[in-house]
């Protein structure tokens, strides 16, 4: 009852609005007038007289507020007429306001790579045994880490260097568990990516080089410990679920350690890992 | 309009309500009423009397009505109701109360403490 009245003085004010707002300019108007007559009486020009009573007003803008407020005006109102008069007065000075937003923009921006560093080298180091021995390969001349999936063929067969050489790629799916498709992201692996990183799985097992036979052999997806833990509320028994991911089936095979959020530094969140 | 005394905090709202008491008067003419019975000695921001003659309207102290000015335009002037005049004179008699114990508290002397 209370809410139906206020809704409907608010809506009348609302509506009221503009009438309100005339007779207060009506009203100051007249103020002002009868001001300049007494100036002019005192031996003004009209000219003269009527800007030194509109100085003696004072700060228009700020009494007109004031009003709107005593005439109970809405906070609505008075927040919009805030608002434009904000960029009123920043459109005046566009210099403070280029000033303002490269200010904030490099601040922010320097925030964001400060904690970003602070998360990946600090608070969430790289947690794979022997961090130190990992390494991305890259063409020399190229800015990019990608290879083709032969080329990495190739150089996982003939490799001497290194202990093994993992191939993975970040993409999003459509996850469903059963009616309820939803997008996540993922690590594409090879079948050593596990065994490269020295992982032991949580639960269940993780896929290896022998899960593979060509394309489609190994339809098995690995949860990071944090999916698992949301989705499957710490089911035990998520092993061996299939899961449709692009609408072809896999099985969950095990779960990631928890501390464990993909291999690379400065990581999204990664839901699952597919072989 | 040189030598005058800047309001006290709270005394525009009284003032208003004794200058609207000795006849119905449009803003400017509270403005010179106010100047008139306080000897030309206080001064009105001149914007700063409106927010506050809404504010006394709003709590049911002042009515005002549209009349036409000595201008010939239409103005809003204000009087007092019932609630105003009761205010003033409670207003009126806590002021007077004030003053005259500030008056009291400022004019001793040594020998009387």
């Amino acid at each position: 009852m209370r809410i139906a009245v206020w809704l409907r003085s608010a809506g009348t004010k609302f509506l009221r609005r503009d009438a309100l707002a005339e007779e207060l300019e009506e009203e100051l108007r007249e103020h002002i007038a009868l001001r300049a007559n007494d100036l002019q009486g005192q031996g003004l020009s009209r000219a003269e007289a009527e800007r030194q009573a509109k100085i003696e007003f004072g700060g228009v803008e700020k009494f007109r507020a004031q009003s709107h407020e005593a005439l109970g005006g809405s906070w609505i109102e008075l927040l919009l007429a805030d608002i434009r008069y904000s960029q009123r007065v920043l459109r005046k000075s566009p210099g403070f306001v280029v000033a303002a937003v490269v200010t904030l923009a490099m601040a922010i921006g320097a925030n964001a790579v400060v904690f970003s560093v602070m998360n990946a080298f600090v608070l969430r180091p790289l947690s794979v045994p022997d961090a130190k021995s990992l390494y991305e390969l890259q063409h020399g001349n190229e800015a990019s880490s990608y290879e083709s999936w032969p080329n990495y063929i190739d150089l996982r067969d003939r490799n001497h260097t290194f202990d093994s050489v993992i191939a993975w790629n970040i993409t999003s799916v459509g996850y469903d568990e059963g009616g309820n498709p939803t997008r996540e992201w993922i690590t594409e692996a090879s079948g050593n990516y596990f065994d490269g990183l020295h992982l032991k799985p949580y639960l269940g097992r993780f896929f290896h080089e022998s899960d593979e036979h060509g394309p489609n052999s190994a339809p098995y997806i690995v949860l990071s410990y944090d999916f698992w833990h949301a989705h499957f509320h710490d089911n035990r028994n998520v092993i061996g679920r299939v899961v449709q991911m692009d609408r072809h089936p896999f099985t969950v095979i095990g779960v990631a350690p928890p501390d464990f959020r993909g291999h690379y530094c400065f990581s999204i969140r990664i839901s699952m890992y597919r072989s | 309009m040189g030598d005058q005394a800047q309001l006290l905090p709270g005394t525009l709202d009284l003032l208003i309500l004794k200058a609207v008491s000795l006849g119905p008067l449009h803003g400017y003419g509270v403005l010179l009423r106010i100047a008139q019975i306080s000897g030309q000695a206080l001064l009105v921001e001149q914007g700063a009397l409106y927010p506050a003659l809404f504010r006394l309207v709003r709590q049911g102290l002042l009515q005002a009505e549209w009349g036409t000015s000595e201008n010939n335009r239409r103005a809003k002037f204000y009087q007092l109701t019932a609630a105003g005049r009761k205010r003033l004179q409670d207003e009126t008699e806590g002021w007077n109360r004030l003053t005259a114990a500030i008056g009291s508290a400022l004019a001793a002397r040594p020998e009387e403490v």
